[in-house]
């Protein structure tokens, strides 16, 4: 008996199982279904708080960003998550409309303070725009901008003209009928 | 085979009158709703002409809107048929009271004392009705009801008042503001009874006994939980559990979230069996809802819940082998070693090695990756070996066997009458398994062996343990070889979950036994009522009777073999 167990454990010692890793240097792999930090593509979002909604925890935020898309609403927002809450249960992934949001491999996320371990858009988004990007985009919604503004004020000129004719006529025909009144008078 | 219609109509004629609405849904499912003061004549006649001796929990709900409580008891039966009666008991809002079924079945004792603590309602003839779970001050605050008001935050200890008692300890209370009062936040009127000091200490009938504490936080026991235990020289006269220590309300703040929310919550419940409490929560909604999972999504379930079954069963025994002697400490790594490859087959689907969160209503959340087959089948191969080593390594091993065989012996009828489900009541001879007796997903179609023992001692606990890992491998690769390809998800399943008012309960075979999911909806988006009706409540409930008797030093190795955990106890 106690050498059949003997056995057993020297089997076990040579069969060569990896069962320490050397962690820092050597991280094990990790499938690509993983549920680690997550990946805001933004482009893609929409600001729509779907995530923020459906989170269990409340650590989803929908916080300004002053990098997102100028040739979008300005006012829109993209979620903030804060690492503290989050136990990466992947229903905001589950529930994004604009698939814009996903979980990936990255899961050393330590800090030194709470504030560390709060992910602005910033940290986790990716398909950021260059400046370049940003500055044609820029340059395009400003142009789109002067064009809305240009074709405001022409409307706004063609009203002011339409309603100019009009008051011009009414007056004309005001003043005719003045004239014809003066003219019976005198 | 007596069906659900047939007891309708038997318990219809037996008492014309007492039954007020009835309906069978879905099939092997009676609900019922009783005259408050028949319930123990229907429950009695149930048990003895239609083969109901499986208590299986009770669940109270507080219907506000009504001026009501609703008590639902669970009843269902040993294998004899597949009929599962609900049966509803109603009482006014103020006053509640509702008859004690502690007299039919043993094993009612807990769960009417945790109704009573949470909800308030007495149970008449009920032998003890002390606090289980919540802690004295909360006694009186009746926190389950809806119109609780939750309690002031005593956690900053600045307005704690220190007193030294008569013994020597130092007390800390807390006295209620003039605000919290006139909020009612504060309980009134507490319930007399003794403390679980007390209780114990009355029982200390000679010089030559003594109490001997084990716990709350003690090296020998799965997570807190305090199991003191009455001695007279070397042999336990009587035990006495107190649980509650990490009790986190997750029924009540199941309430006050969203459907989708709770699936999370109750992988909370035990992360060692986080997926079939998904798969127990999830089937329960989808009854609610009226969807099916798509025949690929019930495979890949199957598949994982199995996986995860098998996980566990490792992690017990070896937890278990660490219980009963430090010394054997090299099985209790092997098997950990093992185990990481299982959760590795488990995490290339789920992306997490525990706490899943993985079931969907009406399908799963990720298609098996390529290659998984392979691998899986790999880890199998690896599982079968090992598994049938330590099968011989067990049997062989005559220090073994002598620390094991006889301790705890649970016969059937005993096993049957305390209420165990799982490993523990299949070593006693009892076919018990959900996957036969209740079968959801495809386990119809599943050829597979329920594991049973005739022993009912220890080491028959792990050994069912150990074979039903075998039997185990051999469902998931039937499930390898005929899962088809399809989608994943149901069609049809809406955004926002808001089932149609009305109830359902799922039951489905844990890791550890029976567990069951009871949840209401109102037809808002938040369900009104979850119950979660978990095997470990069983277990823990059944220890002292099993203890009563044994030496000091078989109490580990008997509390050891049920493969607890705290945690689903206290919930």
């Amino acid at each position: 008996m106690v050498l059949k167990n003997l056995k057993m454990t020297l089997k076990r010692s040579m069969s060569g199982v990896e069962v320490t890793r050397l962690y820092p240097e050597k991280i094990m792999d990790l499938p690509d279904a993983e549920r680690g930090v997550h990946v805001l593509d933004i482009r893609k979002c929409i600001g729509c708080g779907a995530c923020a909604r459906i989170c269990p925890n409340d650590c989803i935020e929908l916080v300004p960003y002053a990098r997102g898309n100028p040739l979008k609403n300005k006012k829109q927002q993209y979620p903030q998550v804060d690492y503290g809450r989050c136990m990466f249960c992947g229903l905001c992934v589950d529930d994004c409309p604009a698939s814009c949001l996903t979980m990936s491999k990255v899961f050393e996320i330590a800090g030194w303070n709470r504030d560390d371990i709060v992910y602005s858009p910033e940290d986790i988004a990716v398909g950021m725009y260059t400046d370049q990007e940003l500055a044609e985009l820029a340059e395009e919604a400003r142009k789109a901008e002067e064009e809305k503004k240009r074709k405001a004020a022409e409307a706004a000129k063609a009203k002011k003209a339409k309603a100019a004719k009009a008051k011009a006529a009414e007056e004309g025909e005001k003043g005719s009928g003045e004239k014809s009144a003066k003219n019976k008078a005198e | 085979m007596t069906t659900a219609n047939d007891v309708l109509s038997a318990l219809q004629s037996a008492f014309p009158g007492a039954i007020e609405e009835a309906k069978v849904d879905p099939e092997r499912q009676l609900w019922a709703t009783i005259k408050p003061d028949r319930i123990v004549d229907v429950c009695k006649y149930l048990r003895d002409n239609h083969n109901f001796d499986h208590y299986s929990g009770a669940a109270g709900v507080d219907r506000i809107d009504e001026g009501l409580f609703e008590v639902t008891e669970l009843l269902a039966s040993h294998g004899a048929h597949q009929v599962v009666a609900l049966l509803k008991v109603k009482t006014p809002r103020d006053n509640p009271s509702v008859k004690s079924l502690t007299g039919l079945y043993w094993n009612a004792n807990w769960y009417e004392r945790e109704i009573w603590e949470m909800l308030g309602i007495n149970f008449e003839g009920h032998p003890e009705l002390y606090p289980l779970l919540l802690s004295d001050e909360l006694m009186g605050a009746w926190p389950w009801r809806k119109d609780y008001k939750g309690y002031p935050d005593y956690n900053t200890a600045e307005r704690a008042i220190e007193k030294v008692n008569p013994e020597g300890y130092t007390d800390y209370s807390f006295t209620p503001t003039e605000a919290e009062i006139k909020a009612g936040t504060v309980p009134f009127e507490r319930p007399k009874y003794p403390t679980f000091r007390e209780r114990e200490e009355m029982e200390i009938k000679g010089e030559s006994e003594m109490i001997l504490h084990m716990g709350p936080q003690h090296a020998v026991v799965p997570g807190p939980f305090l199991l003191d235990i009455l001695v007279d020289g070397e042999r336990v006269k009587k035990a006495f559990l107190d649980v509650g220590y990490i009790h986190k309300g997750i029924e009540k703040i199941m309430e006050n979230r969203t459907y989708t929310q709770g699936i999370p919550i109750t992988d909370r419940l035990c992360y060692m069996a986080a997926l079939t409490n998904n798969e127990a929560y999830c089937g329960a909604v989808e009854r609610l809802l009226g969807i099916e999972a798509p025949e690929r999504a019930q495979y890949i379930r199957m598949i994982l819940e199995e996986l995860s079954r098998i996980q566990s069963h490792f992690l017990g025994t070896a937890e278990f082998l660490t219980l009963i002697a430090s010394a054997v400490y090299s099985p209790f790594l092997y098997m950990i070693i093992d185990r990481e490859d299982v959760l590795s087959c488990i995490e290339s689907v789920t992306g997490a090695r525990i706490n899943h969160s993985f079931v969907r209503f009406g399908g799963v959340r990720n298609d098996l990756p390529e290659g998984f087959k392979d691998m899986t089948l790999d880890t199998l191969k690896m599982i079968r070996q090992k598994t049938e080593e330590y099968k011989e390594l067990f049997s062989s091993d005559s220090i073994y066997q002598k620390r094991m065989e006889g301790v705890g012996v649970l016969s059937p009828s005993d096993a049957r009458r305390l209420g165990v489900s799982g490993p523990p009541l299949r070593a006693s001879d009892t076919p018990f398994d959900m996957r036969r007796e209740d079968p959801y997903l495809l386990y119809k179609d599943m050829d597979f062996e329920v594991i049973t023992r005739k022993e009912g001692d220890s080491k028959a606990r792990v050994e069912v343990r150990l074979d039903e890992i075998l039997e185990s491998c051999y469902i998931i690769e039937q499930c390898l070889d005929q899962i088809p390809s399809g989608p994943i998800m149901a069609e049809g399943v809406p955004k926002r979950i808001k089932p149609e008012p009305g109830e359902a309960y799922y039951r489905v075979e844990d890791h550890r036994g029976e567990m069951g999911f009871f949840v209401v909806s109102d037809g808002s988006e938040k369900p009104v009522k979850v119950k979660a009706r978990g095997p470990v409540y069983a277990y823990f409930q059944a220890l002292p009777p099993l203890l009563e008797g044994v030496y000091i030093a078989d109490v580990v190795a008997i509390a050891g073999s049920m493969d607890a955990c705290t945690s689903e106890v206290d919930r």
